[in-house]
């Protein structure tokens, strides 16, 4: 595999210990014909130079649009971002003019997105497209720089598996099948050497074996690179395999964080319990785990129920009062590390006494 | 040589011939013949027969049927019923006036309207928007003989330009001072419409997920509204320039009155009022084949604008 780091670029990793995106009480709304409706409320959460955190939730929790807030990519309108930090490398993000924000755009923080098929323009070269990734940032570039760009395409082509990328460059996407076209939105995402990628659901719209290629393609991009990665995803076994930490989001809000292992192990919100238990389990064929989905659905996002979200659908609340009365805020439960949104966190019970969720895989 | 050209020749003389078989069936289905049509109801049986020979009309519809195909074939559109010259030679005298025009107009209604739509796409639902829609609304409400005559009292009289007639291409000044108001005229409802259309095109390729793509690149937004709205919403516009011209080539009929200007459309109405019907046979089957040519000449910008026809 080829090197994706140019050798000239920046650092490849910062210390592992060092935040380099921080999400602060990110709440993003939507002005609708029904009223205005948080898709978004009063988020945060942390990551680390070089490590990948899940963000898992069903349908409609706000993974997609809290990501989107990130890098200014909410329509505006109907969408508005009502509050909230984000820090990229330290810089707000919230707020910058038009052209500040376009330099942290594929440059510090790149996204790939849920299905390749429509993510990539169909009347340009797959070539173009990722040259263009590389020009977009150039003012005004010079003969030897463009023909450096399609060099760099080809490379980063070969870097992330793609066969032939010298032909390959000169096809356009509707001549390449899903898992070509989601390794070419890879090569694109990693054309500036960007220090964070988002990745919303990249194999959701991808068969199952080319889906643990991208996921492989994904890693080794991660090893040679140090670059983070925000997984958002709705499969906790993804999540198993790939996150060093994990953010559960319920209706807009977070509702559970923690290492992966932590949150696996030992949940401490009924949501993420239920999530654990209604996924196919890893488990050895034979020791067939029972699938538990949680009953209900997701709430409207505009007509929340009173205090805690997940009330009517959970199976500790058992009509406790200060569950419809008190909104929970996310506070720490186990140790500092481990947040949770449930006032009573420390009755959830572990997913099954043998735990057949596999969180050994890394 | 392209693969698909012989397949627009082919496709050429196929509309000629229905066209021109339409039109030759057509006159002769007309109650009394074309004679009487010609001459009225209350003409004389002789003058009648005199026309009838002139025509060749005494003879089997079949015979007179194959011999309009084989003087097609040839070239020929037969002779005026009112000069007895070349009908030929009196279209291709006046159709370089007419062919400006519609190219003018044509090129000011996708060149304004595309402007125009790609603007109120990008500012979607916020003032310039609302004022662009504004705009083009109440232009699309005008019939283009309207605008040119408003076109005629608010500009020329004041400005000075030319209201009537045309130059040859080899006066380039002359020629351009009396074609831009006609062009104008056809243009500004053509703008108005084109407008309309490319907004809706472009909002929905604005909305596609390689739009998504494009931002997150962090390119600049012009070119996101250029080169991956624009461009792919460009093969819809295309085709609707070629349903525009056919429009267009009926407006110019009566926008060459309004300006009496040389060219198909005033031929037309004279061979019409003079009932030369050959004369008017011969324009409509031109028309035909003009409206044919430009369709199929977008046909091969369509594949200039889009890979997934050109690769099939
Ligand atoms: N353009 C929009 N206009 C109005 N509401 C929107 C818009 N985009 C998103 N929303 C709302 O925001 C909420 C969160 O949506 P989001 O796309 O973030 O969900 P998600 O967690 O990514 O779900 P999925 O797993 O289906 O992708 C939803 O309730 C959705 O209806
Ligand atoms: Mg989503």
């Amino acid at each position: 595999m080829t090197e994706l780091a140019r050798p000239a670029a920046r650092p490849a990793a910062m210390p592992a210990s060092d935040v380099f995106l921080q999400v602060r009480n990110l709440t993003t709304v939507f002005d609708t014909a029904r009223g205005t409706v948080a898709a978004v409320t009063d988020v945060s959460y942390d990551v680390r130079a070089g490590e990948t955190v899940g963000i898992v939730g069903e349908s409609g929790s706000g993974k997609s649009v809290s990501a989107m807030s990130m890098l200014g990519l909410i329509p505006q309108p109907p969408g508005r971002i009502v509050s909230g930090e984000v820090l990229v490398g330290g810089r707000e993000i919230i707020g910058m003019g038009r052209r500040e924000l376009r330099a942290v755009r594929g440059v510090d923080v790149s996204m790939i997105f849920q299905d390749p098929m429509t993510s990539l323009n169909p009347v340009h070269t797959v070539g173009a497209q990722i040259v263009e990734a590389i020009l977009g940032h150039v003012r005004r570039p010079s003969r030897a720089v463009r023909r450096q760009a399609r060099q760099r395409a080809v490379e980063l082509l070969e870097a992330v598996g793609v066969s032939a990328p010298h032909e390959r460059v000169h096809q356009y996407p509707h001549q390449l099948s899903g898992g070509m076209r989601q390794r070419v939105m890879i090569a694109m995402a990693m054309s500036n050497n960007p220090r964070l990628l988002i990745a919303d659901e990249p194999t959701t719209a991808l068969d199952v074996t080319i889906q643990a290629q991208i996921m492989r393609i994904l890693r080794e991009v991660q090893q040679s690179t140090g670059i983070s990665i925000v997984l958002i995803t709705h499969d906790m076994g993804l999540i198993a395999q790939m996150a060093h930490r994990v953010v559960v989001m319920y209706a807009g809000r977070v509702v559970e964080s923690g290492a992966v292992e932590d949150v696996f192990l030992r949940p401490r919100h009924p949501y993420t319990l239920g999530l654990l238990r209604s996924f196919p389990s890893n488990a050895p064929a034979g020791r067939r785990q029972r699938m538990l989905p949680i009953p209900g659905l997701p709430p409207d996002p505009a007509a929340l129920p009173p205090g805690c979200s997940f009330a009517p659908r959970c199976s500790l609340w058992a009509e406790r009062q200060r569950c419809t009365d008190e909104p929970p805020t996310l506070r720490p439960a186990d140790t500092d590390e481990h947040l949770s949104a449930c006032h009573f966190w420390s009755e959830v019970g572990p997913i099954h006494a043998e735990g057949e969720v596999d969180v050994s895989s890394h | 040589m392209p693969r698909y050209l012989p397949r627009l020749l082919v496709r050429l003389v196929l509309t000629v011939f229905v066209v021109a078989s339409a039109v030759f069936f057509g006159v002769r289905m007309v109650p009394g013949g074309p004679a009487t049509a010609l001459l009225g109801a209350d003409a004389s049986p002789v003058d009648i027969a005199a026309v009838n020979e002139k025509l060749g009309l005494e003879e089997p519809l079949i015979v007179q049927y194959g011999r309009f195909l084989g003087q097609l074939a040839t070239g020929s559109l037969g002779n005026s019923l009112v000069s007895d010259r070349p009908v030929t030679a009196s279209i291709m005298a006046v159709l370089p006036h007419t062919l400006e025009l519609a190219i003018a107009g044509m090129a000011i209604g996708m060149v304004g309207g595309v402007l125009l739509g790609v603007f109120t796409a990008a500012y979607r639902n916020r003032a310039p928007d609302y004022i662009g829609r504004v705009l083009s609304l109440t232009l699309l409400s005008f019939p283009s003989y309207y605008i040119g005559v408003l076109l005629i009292f608010l500009v020329a009289l004041r400005v000075g330009l030319p209201t009537s007639g045309a130059a040859p291409l080899s006066d380039p000044l002359q020629n351009l001072s009396q074609l831009i108001l006609p062009a104008l005229a056809l243009g500004i409802v053509g703008t108005a419409y084109v407008a309309r259309v490319t907004r809706g095109l472009m909002l929905e390729v604005l909305d596609e997920d390689h739009v998504r793509t494009a931002r997150a690149k962090g390119i600049s937004e012009f070119r996101v509204l250029i080169r991956h709205a624009l461009q792919p919403a460009s093969l819809p516009i295309a085709s609707l320039g070629g349903l525009f011209f056919i429009v267009l080539i009926g407006d110019a009929v009566l926008i060459e009155t309004v300006f009496a200007r040389p060219g198909l459309g005033t031929l037309m109405v004279d061979a019409m009022l003079a009932r030369d019907y050959t004369m008017v046979q011969g324009a409509v089957i031109v028309v035909a084949a003009v409206i044919v040519v430009v369709n199929s000449l977008l046909e091969i910008v369509y594949r200039l604008i889009d890979p997934r026809i050109r690769v099939k």
